[in-house]
């Protein structure tokens, strides 16, 4: 029975948190997010005493709007402040209005204006994502810490700078039209990007939660799709991208603990409602003019999930996606997944060739030694090999990894 | 079987820290614990209280607002159980999950059978 209390009330107040605080925003102000997010806190506390005796009311989301906005009602009645704010407010909200719970097309819209407003050019990225964390995540400050391996302290510091922008630059919110939407939707892309690899990355911490930002990430970009024009070929890349990666969640670990990398993962475990969706989403981002990052990026994690077995991967294919990708994007880590995907079509010897062109820019990271490690070992140069491995376990920065890195220099001792 | 009752003080101060999530898996814990007496056949009633209250006294002729003690002198709830003994009781009261905030505690008191 605990079992079935604990489905019921899955993210629950998590996932109403955000909706809630996007609720309130939109039909309040910007000004307001302090007040907004205590009344929403309150809330949940009032419905967590009370639940914890009585059963839930078969509405939980109207109970708590209808807790939230009444004290919200009194804050401003008690301010004396509500001439300022909105019309909505000036009206007496309690004599005109039933303070129901919104449908759910106002729902989606409150939040897709709020992931714009998250977003906003006045912040920085890390700031843009840090906020949509707390405002539309529901994460507190110190998951938030936990998440992305940042000391509490900073981004709490970093969330209060985020929150006085929100207040003093938004204004009404909105999603943009125009010019200004092209802008807009790449930083709201960007962050949804980012959201996901922070909780995809193979890094130290509780992986229940990692999956958790994954699965927040997903939800914003579908939440994204009700918004025609948001709705296009890159929205539905990442999408894509993300789904094919998702996939492999259940197989991403040993029951140990241990990280297993693709060619040590058990493929039947690969979730196939994700594979079937990423499909999906691939052929319909097709439809739209143009090659997005994000639509190579789709392409080889497909190539990479949907591979009957590691051996049988399609290398070459995914090779010219990476020589396509690394133009448009020449970043290390593409740069150092082509290198390895290189080596696997034409050899390791060529792959090394190509990391010296690199080294200036990524000397010294810890993928790059790692991989320079393994591309040495092809080759049969254990010294070398060795060596470079040792150099990467220096640098590891997790748990998980350096465990994982130990355990092959162990493997390669006397070869 | 006799009657008790539990009257629960504190542990408000501890959710104040608590993220949605953590929040929820509080009262997760409560509502596991309340199910486990329920099944037994020993959960008779029990509600939380508010915080606001009145005090009346003098015979009615004073009515001062209250209770107004420390957050955790405020009784934040009750509960009714069957139990056969304030031993029992007592025991019983031990899995209640506003033990693990350090301000938590609970007061058993046997239902005088009239």
């Amino acid at each position: 029975m605990p079992s079935a209390v604990n489905q019921k009330l899955d993210h629950l107040f998590r996932h109403e948190y955000g909706k809630l605080v996007s609720l309130f925003t939109n039909k309040y102000s910007p000004h307001l997010i302090d007040t907004i997010e205590d009344a929403v806190q309150e809330a949940l506390f009032k419905a967590a005493k009370q639940w914890s005796f009585q059963p839930m009311p078969d509405n939980p989301s109207a109970w708590l709007y209808r807790v939230v906005n009444n004290q919200l009602i009194d804050y401003l009645r008690k301010e004396n402040r509500s001439v300022s704010y909105e019309q909505t407010v000036t009206k007496d909200p309690i004599a005109d209005e039933k303070s129901e719970m919104p449908e759910e097309k106002v729902i989606v819209d409150d939040q897709l204006r709020m992931i714009f407003a998250c977003c906003h050019p006045a912040m920085k990225p890390t700031e843009q994502l840090m906020l949509s964390l707390k405002l539309l995540c529901g994460l507190s400050v110190k998951e938030i810490a936990r998440a992305l391996l940042k000391q509490e302290e900073a981004t709490k510091r970093a969330i209060t700078r985020a929150k006085i922008k929100f207040r003093d630059e938004i204004g009404e919110l909105k999603v943009p039209d125009g010019v200004e939407l092209e802008g807009r939707l790449e930083a709201v892309l960007q962050v949804i990007y980012l959201l996901f690899n922070e909780g995809y990355k193979a890094t130290e911490g509780n992986q229940l939660m990692k999956q958790e930002l994954c699965e927040e990430a997903i939800r914003l970009a579908f939440l994204l799709t009700n918004e025609p024009s948001c709705d296009k070929g890159e929205l539905k890349a990442l999408i894509s991208m993300m789904l094919f990666k998702a996939a492999r969640f259940p197989a991403r670990m040993d029951e140990a603990g241990n990280l297993l990398t693709l060619e040590n993962q058990d493929r039947s475990k690969y979730d196939e409602d994700h594979i079937k969706w990423g499909w999906q989403f691939l052929h319909d981002s097709s439809k739209f003019p143009g090659t997005s990052v994000y639509q190579l990026e789709a392409a080889i994690s497909c190539y990479y999930t949907t591979a009957a077995s590691f051996e049988k991967t399609n290398w070459k294919a995914i090779l010219s996606l990476y020589d396509t990708l690394v133009k448009l994007k020449p970043v290390p880590v593409v740069q150092m997944s082509r290198i390895l995907v290189l080596s696997k079509v034409k050899g390791a010897q060529l792959g090394l060739k190509e990391m010296e062109g690199l080294e200036e820019v990524i000397q010294g990271n810890q993928s790059f030694l790692a991989l320079k490690a393994d591309l040495y070992a092809e080759t049969r140069d254990w010294p070398a090999a060795r060596v470079h491995l040792q150099k990467a376990i220096s640098q590891a920065l997790n748990i998980a990894e350096r465990r994982f890195l130990e355990k092959k220099l162990q493997s390669w001792i006397g070869k | 079987m006799q009657k008790y009752l539990y009257l629960f003080r504190g542990g408000d101060a501890r959710m104040a820290t608590m993220s949605p999530a953590e929040v929820e898996a509080h009262m997760d814990e409560w509502r596991v614990w309340m199910q486990g007496l329920a099944e037994k056949g020993q959960l008779i009633d029990g509600l939380p209280l508010k915080a606001e209250g009145k005090q009346v006294s003098k015979g009615g002729s004073v009515v001062t607002d209250g209770p107004f003690a420390e957050g955790a002198e405020i009784v934040g709830g009750y509960l009714m159980v069957n139990a056969t003994s304030l031993e029992e009781a007592t025991e019983l009261s031990k899995g209640c999950p506003i033990l693990d905030a350090e301000d938590g505690h609970i007061e058993v008191r046997e239902i005088a059978d009239m």
